[in-house]
This record gives structure tokens, sequence and C-alpha cells, in this order.
């Protein structure tokens, strides 16, 4: 009796071993799919400016090696510096990304609490203005922030804010209904003003959210391409994506080397940043899902 | 510490919904205030309003004489215990009590003098540096009670404080908090819909039923006086047994007649009911499961006030058991003590201790 249940058990044990060897094998494969691309760029980018577009997938020979000649080559190209567009990317990224988070962060908490017909529309708003694609109001929007002067890197943040707010509030509103009322109420006895309650309670108990919705927002900002070359003045300021960009010299030659080697310089900041906040974002995005 | 007096205090919401209803009380320094009733009846709506959680819509809410209706929740001086302690969950239990004091702008070893005494009241000296989320629910409980406490505020306010704890815990809770209040000499206001709690803390207490105050007492006098049928049914448990009798007068002698049984009712009882003029009218009779005696002594002393009656089940609670019978066409019951052995389904002799006994005008509820 005791044997046919271990034989019973051994079964069932190896069986479950397959299936989970077999998981492992699917999905390292579709990591290995989705870290080629990256892993192919960062190839590429020690490659000669030839052998990129002819042997691009094979690995760099002795003649095609080029070391960090791609690199120089990129970051002095053309009279533009390309530490100015690194500086201007990061302050785009930076005033965003704040901008996003404090004003977005305040508005879920008032839509969350107040609960009017209004509160609700607006929250219906922002969830609607995620489905709106930008190429919709790309031309209307880069005339009006020329218009209102948002055509700087200290000014455009105010046009990411527009359209980062949707996905934002959604994400913050669902966290912040699961947190308890008592807890703003105990503040409120404890004397705090809605102002106290919002930056010494609410938002500490946001935190996670906050970099979530933080990581996703400078993923977003830092590598958009489309509304910066759109609003910005592009001979003053340029974003590493325009700056990459212009790597593309005139009559359609491109030297692919240096682009690939600004790429990977571009990417590093983003991987970096998205590994250290990791365990955060999946906390984060679990958070607002459902009620705790 | 201080005295409360609410006038007329109303609540009324945009649908027009009336949650509390022309809500008189004063209250006196250091008395244990308890509101209590069915859930939906008021009692927190009250609290809150007090709280300055809520505002008031109609009446006036004074605290030490001054008008607090347009009173910010922080400047009352008052501290509110909520029934999911509201701990803040990012501050440790030293920062949780502190946090009203920091803002207040108290000295820091003020601050530790306070915090530190509460947590020496409560057992919280050895987990102070811990998050809520570390503690065990009495433990949350106690951080909840020593936020309230590191204030020193004039009127302490408890929104059902007990009902997330099991069983056991409630009962020590219950004691410490009692304790608490003799130590502090504090105004205390508590809601909470069990009964127990209300009887064993209150020093008065406030039945309320759809936002109207039913009977404002000491827990005796609500026990043994209760002024209508609600009051008389809410407080105790088992609930008192209501039966419908008609006040009958034989010569010298009133009984209360249900069916073919009647029974003796004492004198100074039916002088009451003849004076109101209730005889031969039907009244609702009350009585508590306790003045229900199965032992041959008591049937036999008073042979007047006994009613025969089938038992449908019994159940033994170890330190006494419940009888259920029908009589009359109601469903009864009766405490009696555990050695009584009686099988389900028999019939039985009851002696009514009709001293004890509760009659009620059936077309307004109240207590004749």
């Amino acid at each position: 009796m005791a044997k046919e249940s271990k034989k019973y058990r051994s079964k069932g044990f190896s069986a479950d071993r397959k299936q989970k060897n077999a998981l492992t094998g699917f999905f390292t494969a579709i990591s290995i799919i989705y870290l080629l691309p990256i892993a192919i760029v960062i190839m590429n980018s020690f490659k000669a400016n030839g052998a990129v577009s002819t042997k691009t997938f094979a690995w760099p020979t002795a003649d095609t090696f080029v070391g960090w000649a791609n690199y120089i080559k990129g970051m002095t190209f053309g009279n533009y510096p390309f530490m100015k567009s690194v500086f201007f990317s990061f302050v785009i990224t930076v005033l965003s990304v704040a901008l996003i988070l404090l004003c977005t962060s305040m508005a879920a908490w008032y839509i969350s609490r107040v609960g009017s017909k209004l509160s609700n529309l607006v929250y219906y708003l922002c969830v609607f203005s995620m489905v709106v694609p930008f190429q919709m109001v790309m031309y209307t929007l880069s005339r009006t922030a020329d218009r209102l002067k948002l055509n700087t890197p200290w000014t455009i943040p105010i046009v990411y804010l527009g359209f980062g707010a949707g996905l934002a509030v959604f994400m913050f509103a669902g966290f912040i209904r699961s947190i308890p009322l008592e807890i703003e109420e105990a503040a409120a006895i404890d004397g705090c003003g809605p102002l106290g309650t919002f930056f010494k309670v609410v938002l500490p108990m946001l935190k996670p959210t906050l970099i979530s919705v933080g990581v996703l927002e400078i993923m977003w900002v830092w590598n958009d391409y489309l509304l910066p070359y759109l609003v910005l003045d592009t001979n003053t300021y340029m974003t590493i994506p325009i700056h990459i960009q212009y790597l593309q010299g005139s009559y359609g030659h491109t030297d692919m080397g240096a682009t690939m080697a600004l790429i990977t310089l571009s990417i590093i900041p983003v991987i970096v940043f998205y590994l250290s906040c990791q365990k955060y974002i999946i906390k984060g995005v679990a958070a607002g899902a459902v009620k705790g | 510490m201080a005295s409360l007096s609410l006038e007329h205090i109303s609540k009324i919401y945009d649908n027009g919904f009336k949650a509390v209803n022309d809500f008189n009380l004063d209250i006196e320094d250091k008395e244990f205030i308890i509101f209590v009733g069915p859930s939906g009846c008021g009692k927190s709506t009250t609290l809150r309003m007090i709280a300055g959680l809520e505002d008031i819509s109609e009446g006036t809410l004074k605290i030490d004489g001054k008008v607090m209706n347009d009173v910010e929740p922080k400047d009352r001086d008052i501290a509110m215990v909520f029934q999911n302690y509201a701990l803040y969950p990012h501050m440790t239990v030293f920062d949780n009590m502190a946090f009203a004091l920091k803002n207040k702008k108290v000295p820091k070893d003020e601050i530790d003098k306070r915090v530190n005494e509460a947590a020496k009241i409560l057992g919280l000296e050895n987990l102070l540096e811990r998050k809520p989320k570390a503690l065990s629910g009495g433990q949350r409980q106690r951080v909840a009670m020593g936020r309230a406490i590191v204030r020193d505020p004039k009127v302490f306010l408890m929104d059902e404080p007990l009902s997330n704890l099991d069983a056991k815990l409630r009962v020590q809770m219950r004691v410490e908090i009692n304790k608490l209040h003799e130590r502090l000499g504090a105004t205390i206001i508590y809601v909470t819909h069990d009964q127990t709690e209300a009887m064993t803390l209150g020093t008065r207490i406030v039945v309320m039923k759809e936002g109207v105050i039913q009977q404002i007492d000491t827990p005796q006098n609500l026990y043994n006086k209760p002024h209508n049928l609600f009051v008389a049914g809410f407080i105790g448990s088992p609930q008192m047994n209501f039966i419908d009798v008609t006040i009958e007068e034989d010569g010298e002698k009133t009984y209360a007649a249900a069916g073919n049984t009647r029974v003796l009712i004492p004198e100074d009882k039916a002088a009451v009911l003849k004076r109101e003029g209730f005889s031969g009218k039907t009244v609702t009779m009350g009585i508590r499961p306790e003045d229900l005696y199965v032992e041959e002594m008591y049937i036999e002393s008073t042979p007047e006030d006994v009613i025969e009656a089938e038992v449908s089940a019994s159940e033994l609670l170890g330190a006494e058991t419940f009888l259920y019978f029908t009589f009359a066409g109601v469903q009864l019951t009766a405490r009696v003590s555990p050695n009584t052995h009686v099988r389900t389904g028999e019939a039985i002799k009851l002696a009514l201790d009709m001293s004890k006994s509760h009659f009620f005008n059936k077309e307004n509820e109240l207590a004749i």
C-alpha cells in the first residue's frame, strides 16, 4: 500500500517536473526573442559602418570590429554636441515625470474622494484620453504649443503632463480607492489640513504606485521622438532620439555604426533605472488592480 | 476633560434621508457614554458629527460651552479611535502616536515623554519601532488607543473599537478600556452594537433606532425600566419574551390572559394598568428569560403565575440552559439552571416572576 502511494507520488512529481521544464524552455525562448534586438544593436555598435548593413547578424570579426570608434564618432558627429542632447533629454524627462507624478496623484486623490458627478466626468475624460492616438492631435497640438510658448525643454513638460495624465490618474485613482478613508479622517483629527493630509499621509502610502507610474512615464518620455520633434525648435534644442535621427545625413546616407552606438547609450539609463525599481513596479501594478 | 451638549442635532443627507433626528444629550465631565443600536440607527453618524467628520444639518454642538458646529476636526480637541484602527501604515508605532503632537509643534522631548508614557500604560514599549503591518490585531488596537491618549484630548470618541477583535481579546480590551477610563478620568463617547460592551462600560447608555433616541439611562435602569418595546427587546440576551395579553379584572384581582391561561398581575402593576384605562384591553407583556422558573418550589409558591407549555428545544451552555417553547402562539425563552433535565417535546410548567414583568401599550409601544 505504502509502496503504491509512493510510486504514485513519484509519478505525479515527475509529470510536474516535466511540465515545469517545458515551461522554463518556453519562457527562455521568449526571453531570448525579446532580448535579441537589443543584443544585435549592442553587437553592431562595435562593428564598422559597412558591416552593419551587410553582415548584421554576424559576430564582429577582426576585420569588422572597430572598438569604441562608433561611439566617439556618434558623440562628435555634426555641429550639435551630443552631451547637450543628453542634457535636454534629462531635463525634459525629470521635469515632466515630476510634474506628472505630483499633479496626477493630487488629481486622482481629489477625484476618488469627492465623488461628485463633475469629478467622475473628469476621471472618465482622463481614462478616455488614453485611447486617443497622438497622431490624431499632433498637428493642432504643435501649433498650440508654439502659440503658448511651450516649445522649450523648460515648458514642454506641461504638454507631457497632458498626455501622461490619463494613465497616471487611472493608476493612482485605482490605488487610492483601496485606501480606507478613515486614515485620512484620522489625519484630519490629528491636525492636518487637506495639504498636510495629502503630503504627510496619502503621498507616502502611494509610494509603490508612484514608482511604477514614474518608471512607465520615464521610459515613455525618455524614448519619445515625435512630440519633441514637432514641438521643440530643433535647431536650438535636441533630445537624444532627435539627435540619433540627425545622424542620417543628406541624400539618405546613414552612419549605421554610430546610430547603433548612440541607441546603446540612450537605452542604458532606462534599463538601469528599470532594473533597480523592478520590484516596486510589480507591486504597484498589482496594488491598484484589486481592492486590498 | 470636558462637558458636551448636543441640542436638537439632526443629520439630513442630500437625498432627504434623515439619519439622525432631533438628538438631545448633555454629557458631563468624565462620563462614559455609549451609543448603542442596530446597524443604520445613526449612532456612528452622531459620533462623526461630534468629531467634525460630518456636517451638522440642524442643531448645536457645544464642547465646554463653546459652539463647535463649524470648527474643523483638528481644532475641536477630540481624539477618535476607529473601527479599523486607521493607523498610518508608513509610520512606526512611535510616529503614529506622535503624529498629532508633531502637527501641534509640541517640543520633541515632551513628545518623547508623552508617547513613552502612553506606551507604558498600554504595554507597547517594545513595539515602538515596528510598523503597523508587523503588529497583531490587538496590538494595532492598542496603538490606536495610544494615539488618542497622547493627545490628552477633551473628549475621546470611539467607533466600535473592539468589533474587529476575536471574542477573547475583546473581553480583555473591554476591561482595559474600563481601567483606562478610570485612570485618565476622561470623557468618552463610545459607539457599539454589542450590548455587553454597552452594559459593562457605560455610565449612561443612549439607545437609538432609526435616528431617534429611544432612551438615555444608566445600564441598570435600561435593563429594569425600559421606556418602550424596542429598548426592552434590544437590551438583554436572550431578548425579553413578549406575549400579547388581555387585562382581565376578577373581583379584587387583575389577570393577564393569553389563550386559556391567565396569570395574576401584582397589585402595584395592576393599579397602574387600571388607572391608565387598560382594563379589558390587549397589551404586550414582557418578561425576561431569567424571570421564568421551572423549579417546583417557585411553581408551588405562586400557583396563580404558572403557565404550561411544550419544550421545542433546549440549549445547554455550561453555566445555564436555555429552554425554547411556544406559548399562546409565540416562541418564548427561559434561562434556567443547567441541572434542569427536560426533553424536547415534554410539557412543562413554568412560574413567571410577575413582579419583574413589563407592560407595553400595543399602539405606541411605550411602557405603561
